[in-house]
């Protein structure tokens, strides 16, 4: 990694993340399943929501300290209706691993439950992070990144 | 036999993408090689360092946008090395919305089938990532990526790899990358940890011989001339000589 040797010119490395490649953080199955297990536990307080409130909107920054919120959030449309919940991903400037496991707990929970899940006009940050960990196709989002073309 | 098509690639500009296209082009066709260069920069400085002065000869932009015959573009300069210049509207493309997937078909197409009697062709692409560098990643499956020895230049790369990456992805084929380092200023130390870098994250992937920085590089650009009629006995006709010995014969660090 960026480690500083003796006598080194050079500040700061900017491949240092290929060495986290191939896959290096690659979401672990036990881990999936606890988040799948956590995702479906929750409690239905049945309430309704319109077609057009099922849009979770994601912050910049996405990480462990709001995970959680955004689990509830997503859990409570998905519970409340049957519509598509849609993900608009195009804000994140970062975004961490727990954040992009719950996605992929969901997401399998989702198939499961026959209903959809869509990330809309994800960020370059979002797509780079998803590739990084290897979860882009997973999560379907070759669709949005062909549209670099 | 299809021909060996190379994508020389890198958004960032400078690093020596058309001095490399044009140096390491003549050198195989020197030695004995059938040679096509491609001129995928709509600035048409490859065309340029070839001597090729009539900038409105159409060329790869008839191709796309015209349905033109490959066979009516190329333009013999050297013995051995042909080229097909930019033509005046492939600034264009980098602009329209629409139809990059069906260019990016008909490049391919005619990679495939229009340059049979050549064993390589280069394409030398523009210093940026968006839809005619698209339509060259679509096309072929091998990148050489010139490198100078500063540190933007890493940075650079490090984006460049992400693209790379990302076509891959999308596309789900794996290219063969290679890298050459260019620019080698070697009086820096810096420049040696540069290289030094790049073994590390590439190994057998950067060709045997550095490019070093000199002079005689630089002006022989304007004379139209490549190095090996510029100054056939200078450090560097030697240098692109032992790249395309490199080349061919895979030889990397
Ligand atoms: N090894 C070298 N030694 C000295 N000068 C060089 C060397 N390689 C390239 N140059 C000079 O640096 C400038 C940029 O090189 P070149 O045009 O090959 O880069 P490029 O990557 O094609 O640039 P662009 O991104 O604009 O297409 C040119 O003036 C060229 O003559
Ligand atoms: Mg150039």
């Amino acid at each position: 990694m960026a480690k500083k040797q003796e006598e080194s010119l050079l500040g700061y490395d900017p491949l240092a993340w290929m060495n986290e490649e191939p896959q290096g953080e690659e979401v672990s199955a036990a881990q999936e399943q606890e988040q799948v297990a956590s995702a479906t536990e929750h409690s239905s307080n049945a309430q309704v929501t319109q077609e057009n409130q099922l849009k979770v909107v994601l912050e910049a920054v996405q990480n462990i300290q709001n995970v959680a919120n955004l689990r509830e959030e997503i859990i409570s449309k998905l519970e409340n209706s049957l519509g598509a919940i849609e993900i608009d991903a195009s804000a994140v400037n970062s975004i961490d691993t727990a954040t992009l496991q719950l996605f992929v707990a969901l997401k399998k929970e989702t198939d499961r439950l026959e209903r959809v899940l869509v990330f809309d006009f994800p960020s370059e940050r979002f797509l780079e992070a998803a590739n990084l960990i290897g979860v882009s196709k997973l999560l379907e989002l070759d669709k949005s990144a062909s549209g670099f073309f | 036999m299809n021909a060996r098509v190379v994508a020389i690639f890198n958004q960032k500009g400078g690093v020596g993408k058309t001095t490399t296209s044009t140096n390491l082009s003549h050198a195989l066709a020197k030695a004995g090689k059938k040679v096509t260069v491609i001129d995928f920069d709509p600035q048409g400085h490859l065309s340029i360092s070839l001597g090729m002065l009539n900038r409105q000869a159409s060329g790869i932009d008839a191709v796309l946008l015209d349905g033109a015959d490959v066979s009516q573009c190329v333009i013999p300069m050297r013995e051995n090395l042909q080229l097909i210049p930019s033509g005046p509207k492939l600034h264009d493309i980098e602009l329209m919305s629409t139809g990059g997937a069906k260019r990016s078909e008909i490049l391919r197409h005619t990679l495939l089938n229009d340059f049979q009697d050549q064993d390589y062709v280069f394409i030398d692409c523009p210093p940026s990532s968006g839809l005619l560098v698209a339509n060259v990643l679509f096309a072929t499956d091998e990148i050489l990526i010139p490198m100078s020895s500063d540190f933007l230049a890493l940075q650079g790369l490090s984006d460049l790899i992400k693209t790379i990456r990302k076509f891959e992805q999308v596309l789900k084929k794996k290219y063969k990358t290679q890298i050459v380092m260019a620019r080698y200023t070697s009086s820096r130390k810096f420049s040696k940890e540069v290289l030094g870098k790049l073994q590390q994250y590439f190994p057998q992937q950067i060709l045997a011989t550095v490019i070093r920085e000199t002079a005689v590089l630089s002006e022989c650009t304007s004379f139209g001339m490549t190095i090996f009629e510029y100054r056939p006995k200078s450090v560097s006709a030697n240098d692109f000589h032992n790249l395309a010995k490199d080349f061919l014969q895979g030889k990397v660090m």
